[in-house]
């Protein structure tokens, strides 16, 4: 099974790897979820939901049903 | 002032009154929305 | 040739985009709405040295050209439109200079455009802070542009912005993405059909829906036909063209911006463990709540009892000074008293106003969003309707246009059919009028009685707006996609300026549109107060004293009881004893119905009204609220406003839909009678349910 972003702990990182999916809009895209970039969990919202999450320098929260689709791998320097 | 006065400037107020609120809740819909949002997802592209 | 230059002012939301236009305007601004939609429009003048003036548009926040709300579409659709009258001459792209690269994606969509374009880079003053700094000289040679480093909280670079925007016409137009880079074939194809329009002009026009000049996207698709491309097809393209846009802002900020990670420090993340805590974050929200509701009570409570007596005496003043006639009767009775019922509440609106101001200044409302969506998201509601719950404490109208950030359209729908619940400012005067008449004094817990019930009404509204959601949530079936993204930025401390002028805006629209509405309604109610047909009451006087022949009375208490006859049968009264049978059972009389009836205009109008219907035909200038103590109950005899009748009276206010202004809000946000009509009826229906009710078990 592929890892995403809904997979991570607080605290963990990660490298954006493919966010072709329909389910991710946009204005995710825009704000520099994008391939190659770095993502760290920063903190849960109780169940976990929403992700408030540091994408390349842009502080952002997004649910998890769209966390669930934003592929990633883990972060290598770690 | 004479009464004459009073009364005129009193009714002129109503006057403008009736004419501002008929104007302000009566003919209101006249604007017409340009692209306002229906039942569909609003401008989620 | 015109001396005026038009500037847009174009940025992502907490750039500091506003402050800039604050800086560069200061109160010479003007907030409207665009024709036919609600998004706020704000414009300004700023005077550039040398006679020049400059007319500066702030345009609605927005992270990119491809617009996901309405708001957004209006930037867009002013940048397109080049026989606009606010078409700009230059644009400046606000950016922060800590998330420079996201907020350079917008400056090369504008770039792209051909429209000359300053780029000024915000907050300045934090770099050392952020271990940021910038090679000026070469971001400059890059994107192909002038650079205005500012700090508007320090009041930096403001000169040199202004001197930029003078000298607009040596920037260069020039774009910085060639389009047909995301795919040749495609493009191609479009320039050959239209070979004299700019190409990413076209692109916008296809994938926003919008039209420029004579072309829209159905001219473009029958044009190109032959290779119209599917939704996905699009979609893929724009993520191609952000991937490329981002690939050059990359290769720019490389060599000209360097982050020394090590000095960089932020307090954002040490805030945020505290404040977007599983438990913590929600008491110190709940705190903050409370600090409000106190502070709107006691600090506000001064000011107000001086202003209720000033319109008191001014009432007895002029009708001294002024000489005998209807038009002064108008002036004491009917227009100064309506008017005082609407400025007295201006303290008051005003700290609401102050603090959520300094809750979206200082980026603590975002936090709020991320804390409530998942509770929120039960109720069929989303993070994002909390600040509309929360701005709907000062009004419904703007409560529902900020529903407009909210993606998902039945989550937006639900937000604003329930936000009319929320205790508006509108409310306030009301219920702190019957409050101050029917709680006793007294503390619980170190918390007055009376700050306690108003506090209770809040959290009556909330709860209504939210069970009613959740009522909706079951109901409605409509199936809508719902995406929810939520910048969090960092916390900033607001800045005194923008708040100040945020408030006396919001409260001078406030107090000006309801007090035209008021004043209006209150001369109007003075007519229909003082003038009655038939016997009743042109001869009030005979008939009034042969019936109180045989008692002795003084000649003040005879002129009381030929008043009160006169309103009884004049055309209000006889009204208002038309519709009694129906509100008698709600513990009111004929006067709190005509109240109730003119609220329908807008709520702040009942106390306005009912100071005007107890003060025609009288001479002692008294408080509003005195007068209503004096009041007895027709029925049953003791006062009117008792227990009983006061919490039927609050709980009344608390649910019926009595905003003509709202309504007309949400058919034009909707675009349909169906849901505002639905709002009128329901709410009203339970309102009068849930007043019935309060009163017959208190009774």
């Amino acid at each position: 099974m592929q890892l995403t972003i809904a997979d991570l702990k607080r605290g963990q990182k990660g490298i954006v790897k493919d966010v072709s999916s329909k389910e991710i809009p946009l204005k995710l895209l825009e704000m520099g979820c994008l391939p190659g970039n770095h993502v760290e969990l920063l903190q849960v919202a109780p169940f976990s939901d929403p992700m408030y999450l540091n994408i390349n320098g842009t502080h952002l929260a997004i649910r998890k049903e769209t966390a669930k689709h934003i592929i990633i791998e883990p972060s290598t320097n770690e | 002032m004479n009464t004459v006065l009073q009364n005129i400037l009193a009714f002129s107020a109503l006057s403008i009154a009736l004419l501002f609120l008929f104007k302000t809740f009566v003919w209101w819909p006249k604007k017409k929305a340009k692209k306002a949002c229906g039942e569909t997802d609003c401008g989620c592209h | 040739m015109s001396k005026q230059i038009n500037v847009a002012l174009i940025g992502n939301p907490n750039t500091g985009k506003t402050s800039v236009f604050n800086a560069l305007t200061g109160l010479n601004q003007k907030v409207g709405n665009y024709p036919g939609i609600t998004v706020e429009k704000k414009q300004g003048v700023c005077k550039l040295p040398r006679g020049v003036k400059a007319h500066i548009i702030d345009l609605p926040g927005t992270y990119s050209l491809n617009a996901s709300s309405l708001d957004e579409s209006v930037v867009i659709e002013l940048l397109l439109n080049k026989n606009d009258k606010d078409y700009p001459d230059v644009a400046v792209v606000v950016t922060d200079v800590e998330n420079l690269k996201r907020n350079l994606l917008l400056y090369t969509q504008i770039k792209d455009l051909k429209i000359p374009t300053i780029l000024v880079i915000n907050m300045s003053d934090r770099m050392s802070y952020k271990g940021i700094s910038l090679d000026i000289d070469y971001l400059e040679t890059q994107l192909d542009t002038k650079i205005a480093l500012i700090s508007t909280r320090k009041g930096k670079g403001i000169e040199d912005l202004k001197s930029l925007i003078i000298n607009y016409k040596t920037l260069s137009i020039e774009s910085c993405i060639d389009i047909r880079n995301i795919d040749t074939n495609y493009f191609e194809g479009l320039e050959h059909v239209f070979p004299n329009q700019s190409l990413y002009k076209l692109w916008l026009v296809i994938t926003q829906d919008v039209n420029f000049g004579k072309i829209d996207k159905n001219t473009i698709n029958d044009a190109t036909n032959f290779k119209t491309k599917s939704e996905s097809d699009l979609k893929r393209l724009q993520q191609k063209e952000t991937i490329k846009r981002y690939q050059f802002i990359n290769n720019v900020l490389k060599k000209g911006q360097t982050i020394d990670l090590k000095s960089a420090k932020d307090i954002r993340i040490q805030l945020d463990r505290i404040l977007t805590h599983k438990v913590w974050g929600y008491l110190i929200f709940l705190g903050i709540l409370l600090l409000i509701f106190q502070a709107i009570y006691s600090w506000a409570e001064t000011p107000m009892d001086f202003i209720d007596a000033s319109f008191a005496s001014l009432s007895e003043w002029l009708s001294t000074k002024l000489p005998d006639g209807v038009f002064t009767n108008l002036i004491t009775e009917g227009i100064i008293p309506g008017l005082g019922g609407i400025v007295i509440f201006i303290p008051q609106i005003a700290f609401l106003f102050l603090f959520i101001s300094i809750l979206e200044e200082s980026g603590y409302m975002s936090r709020v969003v991320f804390l409530m969506d998942k509770i929120m998201r039960r109720f069929g509601l989303s993070g994002k309707s909390v600040v509309p719950l929360i701005s709907g404490t000062a009004c419904a109208i703007p409560a529902i246009m900020a529903t407009r950030n909210i993606e998902s359209w039945k989550e937006r729908l639900i937000t604003i059919l329930v936000t009319p619940f929320t205790t508006c400012a509108a409310r306030l005067p009301v219920y702190l009028i019957i409050i101050a008449l029917i709680i006793p004094e007294g503390t619980l817990l170190g918390i007055g009685y009376k700050p306690l019930t108003l506090l209770i009404m809040y959290l009556i509204g909330f709860a209504a707006a939210v069970g009613s959601a959740y009522l909706l949530n079951k109901i409605m079936k409509i199936r809508s996609k719902s995406y929810f993204v939520v910048e969090m930025p960092t916390y900033k401390l607001p800045l005194f300026k923008n708040v100040f002028i945020t408030v006396v805006e919001k409260t001078k629209a406030f107090v000006f549109d309801a007090g035209k509405i008021i004043l209006a309604i209150s001369i109007v109610l003075w007519f229909l107060a003082s003038y009655g047909p038939g016997d009743d009451f042109n001869n009030a006087e005979a008939i009034v004293t042969e019936q109180y022949a045989s008692v002795n009375l003084t000649q003040d208490e005879l002129d009381e009881k030929i008043a009160s006859h006169k309103l009884e049968h004049s055309f209000i009264g006889i009204t208002g004893k038309a519709i009694e049978p129906i509100i008698q059972p709600l513990g009111y009389d004929w006067k709190i119905g005509i109240g109730i009836v003119s609220s329908f205009a807008a709520r702040e109008v009942f106390v306005g009204t009912l100071a005007t219907i107890y003060s025609v035909g009288t001479d002692d200038e008294d408080t509003i609220k005195n007068r209503m103590a004096k009041e007895t109950n027709p029925f049953i005899g003791g006062p009117l406003y008792n227990l009983a009748s006061g919490i039927s009276l609050l709980l009344f206010y608390a649910f019926a839909m009595q905003c003509m202004s709202t309504l007309a809000i949400v058919k034009r946000e909707t675009n349909s009678w169906k849901w505002p009509i639905l709002q009128l009826v329901t709410m009203s229906s339970i309102a009068y349910l849930i007043a019935l009710i309060a009163y017959q078990v208190l009774k």
